[in-house]
């Protein structure tokens, strides 16, 4: 059962238009906007002036006037231009996409830019003469491509946008996060600017981003009739004589530039761009006329006002918070409020109409796949190199290296297997190929919980530092389960809030890294998954996880067979459908929490190999988690492998390496499939 | 706990004052029906009319609104979520993507409710699965993938997997919307046989007046959450009340042939 894209669009424009009303209601929206936004500016002028009037104030500050005029006036413009341009990108990409949860950090854009940034700075600190506006809008060009090609066979279908970019954006900040930790001290500034810092010192970015959003604003302004004929689906507004795919490549790509530009220029400022346009429809603002006017203002004052409380919380405390960070922790919270708006939004017949072919005999393959991990592992253990070459370990010397090798090598396949294992369940439950454990926020959470006990007592040894990642993934799991639950255990939702959590975690785990200093190295370390060393105890808990999930979920391989043909299917074949998923869910987390601790928060592991396993033909729910499980193993005993050997002496973080096989697969995924469905 | 003597005397479904409200719109306003064991029913009436409602509360998909519903006597909501599949089996009016799954693997999820998560796929279960095969002729093409599948053959392998189910009773929520003429009457005359043959009970949603009439025992049919008609093709295929249905005048011509009545927009 194939469903034409054009009637799903139809519905995904829906909950816009939600708030219908006749113009005399429109004069009174109108109203309603006008007091917020007086209120908005006069709370945030209020704040920037009494920081002004405290530096002025401040007789012992020899410079102060110059401070005022030169940081603290250019500070406020740039709040107003940055949060602005922000929300006009979000609200042409909620418009162009037809998705309301689209915006420039939803769709990993932002995340591209700044690796683009620090990728530039660390191999050609020159920038090879480009300008850093330049290479900003490259990157942010490649992500935003890269989400929109992994999605373009689903038709922009919005959950999975959100998804792909959540990954693209993933990818991107380990990456980055790895450059930094290998850059050295000079870079982890970088790494502070990503957070967003509205910090200046002269008028120089606040009168580029001026300029650009002027232009940008104008060039929107006249491409408003096509935007409003963009509310149609894509037949219909075809069939009014609209050139679709150049209308739409062209909004794409200003909104790209803006959300580049402002990158550039202050670093990754979350949640303004997705928050704004949708308050304002909200507050019942619907026509395209009135967003382009409501949504730059909204978003300009709501960053100079989260700026003025910044700025206020930094003069009480001398913390020197980034205000991108800050706004990022609103943006979970917020996403959780849109999840109920977002009814319209149920992937019936999202699958794709080409199917995958099915093995005849998947227990052939299995033994083979089995065989091809063995000998990976055998070769994880035997294998080393030094300055002369491969080295193979003999029987004396691998009794020397094996309690070296052996402790690392178990742990990081049991890693790989739990995420396989969970990215199988979670991909079966949503009928969403892009699902994966990554996602649902678990292993963020746990991040955070890591990052908060290595913050209080740095000295503390790995039983505390295991026991405070595994409970932040408790708190996790707990708050995940309860979203789903009110969410009524929809894939999509599910989704959804499993990213409105990473949201927030990443967002936390930003604002404690902004302290710096060696805590924040260790951090860093830990979250590009730098399993350098691995207790043997830390590899038995991560076996242990590893065999009672799988043989879990092994026994619950009727209800994963039944999932995927969708709630109304399951519920006519009587099976407890809330009580599977909650099932189901919990084990998924709990096995991605403790493969977050082997091999860091982001492999890809999760996404690749039931991706892997389902392309090679293991359709039933058994064979598709036995044949996830081995690749998912095999794949991580290659990536530390790879990790020991390719940049001898230097050992790559592993999770960083896995990752870094799984964006080419991504992107091969895209070329292969580009479809004509665009 | 499955009465099976006192089966044919109470009513397969028996709703009371049944009211659905969303979103400020009233759904069902008020349905009162008996419907009886063992025939098949033709639920009809415009869009909108709550058609699909009231079968989404009939198959449990949907919390029940105000009023109560009896399932064989039995309140409908205390049915355990097994039990109840092994005795009402539902075809959703979109057909969920099957994802490289083949023909009789399909079929075989139907024994769901049977074996559970735990029990083993025993010879009886094998034995309904190639039964559901034979009975609605998709043994041919058992080994191939669903998706491959054209819409009329897809929409007959679907019935094999309610029919695996072993349910008395069916519930079809528009089955043959997607289906071209010669494959609707195809999927319906499958429809009735085997209601025939084994004594099922089938209430179906149906587009086509005429197609109701040709092929149920009983039509109900709806309008603005209201039954507006109801009773056997004869009495229902009048221009009186296909007036009140679809608020259209309407002719009606009894066919020479076969004696059937068809109704035309006049």
């Amino acid at each position: 059962m194939t469903c034409d894209p054009g009637s799903r669009a139809g519905t995904v424009a829906d909950p816009s238009r939600a708030g219908c009303a006749s113009p005399p209601g429109d004069r009174a929206h109108a109203l309603r906007f006008a007091c917020l936004c007086a209120g908005l500016a006069g709370l945030g002028a209020l704040l920037h002036g009494l920081g002004i009037r405290a530096m002025l104030d401040d007789a012992s500050h020899p410079l102060r006037d110059l401070v005022v005029l030169h940081s603290l006036l250019p500070r406020a413009i740039v709040a107003l231009a940055a949060g602005a341009a922000l929300s006009l990108a979000g609200m042409l990409l909620q418009r162009v996409l037809r998705n309301p949860l689209a915006d420039a950090s939803t769709l990993g854009v932002a995340a591209g830019a700044h690796l683009a940034i620090v990728a530039a700075l660390a191999f050609a600190p020159d920038l090879g003469g480009l300008s850093r506006e330049a290479v900003a809008f490259a990157g942010a060009l490649a992500a935003a491509a890269l989400v929109l090609g992994l999605t373009a066979r689903q038709a922009f279908e919005p959950t999975s946008v959100v998804v792909a970019g959540m990954l693209v954006g993933l990818v991107c900040a380990s990456a980055s996060a790895a450059l930094v930790l290998y850059g050295g001290q000079y870079l982890t500034s970088l790494f502070l600017w990503g957070g967003g810092s509205l910090a200046q010192q002269d008028w120089g970015p606040a009168e580029s981003l001026g300029i650009r959003l002027a232009l940008a604003w104008l060039l929107a302004a006249l491409l408003l009739r096509p935007l409003a004929l963009l509310a149609l689906d894509d037949a219909g507004a075809g069939g009014l004589g609209l050139p679709i795919a150049r209308i739409r490549t062209a909004l794409l790509l200003l909104a790209v530039v803006l959300a580049g530009s402002v990158v550039a220029q202050v670093g990754v400022i979350g949640f303004v761009g997705l928050a704004a346009p949708n308050l304002a429809r909200m507050l019942g603002l619907r026509t395209p006329r009135a967003l382009l006017v409501a949504a730059p203002v909204l978003g300009g004052l709501i960053l100079l006002l989260t700026d003025g409380i910044v700025q206020a919380i930094d003069r009480g405390s001398r913390l020197a918070l980034p205000t991108g960070a800050v706004t990022a922790l609103l943006a979970g919270p917020f996403l959780l409020l849109l999840l109920p708006r977002l009814s319209g939004l149920r992937p019936i017949a999202s699958g794709t109409t080409h199917a995958p072919r099915s093995l005849a005999k998947p227990w052939r393959s299995l033994i083979l796949l089995a065989g091809a991990v063995v000998v990976l592992v055998l070769a994880g253990l035997v294998l080393g190199r030094d300055r002369t070459g491969l080295v193979l370990a003999g029987p004396s010397d691998l009794a020397l290296l094996l309690p070296w090798r052996l402790p690392r090598l178990a742990a990081v396949m049991a890693g790989g297997a739990m995420l396989a294992a969970s990215g199988c369940v979670l991909q079966r439950m949503t009928a969403n190929p892009l699902a994966s454990p990554e996602v649902l926020g678990v292993s963020g959470a746990a991040s955070f919980g890591l990052a908060t006990c290595i913050l209080a007592a740095p000295a503390a040894g790995l039983a505390a530092q295991v026991g405070s990642a595994a409970l932040g993934a408790g708190i996790g799991l707990a708050a995940l389960l309860a979203v789903a639950r009110r969410a009524a255990l929809q894939g999509s939702r599910m989704l959804l809030g499993g990213i409105a959590l990473g949201a927030l975690a990443g967002a936390g785990l930003t604002v404690i890294m902004t302290r710096g200093g060696l805590e924040a190295a260790m951090i860093l370390a830990w979250i590009t998954g730098a399993s350098t060393q691995v207790d043997p105890a830390l590899a038995r808990l991560a076996v242990a996880g590893a065999l009672a999930s799988i043989a879990a979920l092994a026994l619950l391989a009727r209800w994963l067979d039944v999932l995927p043909l969708g709630d109304s299917a399951a519920l006519a074949l009587g099976l407890p459908l809330g009580r599977a998923k909650l099932v189901l869910l919990t084990i998924a987390a709990l096995a991605t929490g403790v493969s977050a601790l082997t091999v860091g928060p982001v492999s890809f592991v999760g996404l690749m190999a039931p991706h892997l396993a389902r392309s090679a033909g293991f359709v039933g729910a058994r064979g598709h988690l036995a044949g996830s499980v081995a690749i998912g193993c095999g794949l991580m005993a290659g990536a530390d492998l790879l990790s020991r050997l390719v940049f001898y002496p230097y050992q790559m973080p592993v999770g960083l390496f896995a990752s870094l096989i799984g964006a080419p697969y991504l992107i091969g995924a895209v070329l292969r499939k580009a479809g004509p469905r665009c | 706990m499955r009465r099976h003597a006192d089966r044919s005397a109470t009513a397969l479904f028996e709703l009371a004052g049944i009211r659905v409200e969303a979103g400020g719109r009233t759904l069902l306003d008020g349905i009162t029906h008996r419907f009886a064991p063992g025939r098949i029913c033709g639920l009809i009436g415009p869009n909108g009319s709550g058609k699909s409602t009231l079968m989404r509360l009939l198959a449990r998909q949907a919390p029940s609104g105000l009023g109560r519903i009896r399932f064989h006597g039995e309140d409908l909501a205390a049915i355990s979520p097994r039990e109840f599949a092994r005795q009402v089996a539902y075809l959703p009016q979109f057909t969920p993507p099957t994802d490289g799954m083949r023909v009789e693997e399909l079929v075989a999820l139907g024994r769901f409710p049977w074996h559970g998560l735990l029990g083993r796929f025993g010879a009886r279960d094998r034995e309904k699965v190639d039964e559901a095969l034979r009975r609605t002729g998709t043994g041919a093409f058992r080994g191939r993938v669903v998706a491959s599948l054209s819409g009329g053959e897809r929409q007959r392998v679907w019935l094999a997997m309610l029919l695996a189910q072993d349910a008395a009773c069916l519930l079809l929520d528009e089955p043959t919307s997607a289906l071209d003429i010669a494959h609707q009457i195809d999927v319906l005359s499958l429809v009735r046989a085997l209601g025939r043959e084994g004594g099922l009970s089938v209430i179906v949603i149906l587009h086509d007046i005429n197609m109701a009439a040709r092929f149920c025992d009983d039509i109900v049919a709806l309008g603005h959450g209201r039954i507006v008609a109801q009773g056997t093709p004869d009495a229902v295929m009048r221009e009186d009340v296909l007036a009140r249905i679809y608020g259209l005048r309407m002719g009606i011509h009894r066919l020479p042939g076969t004696g059937d009545v068809v109704g035309y927009p006049l």
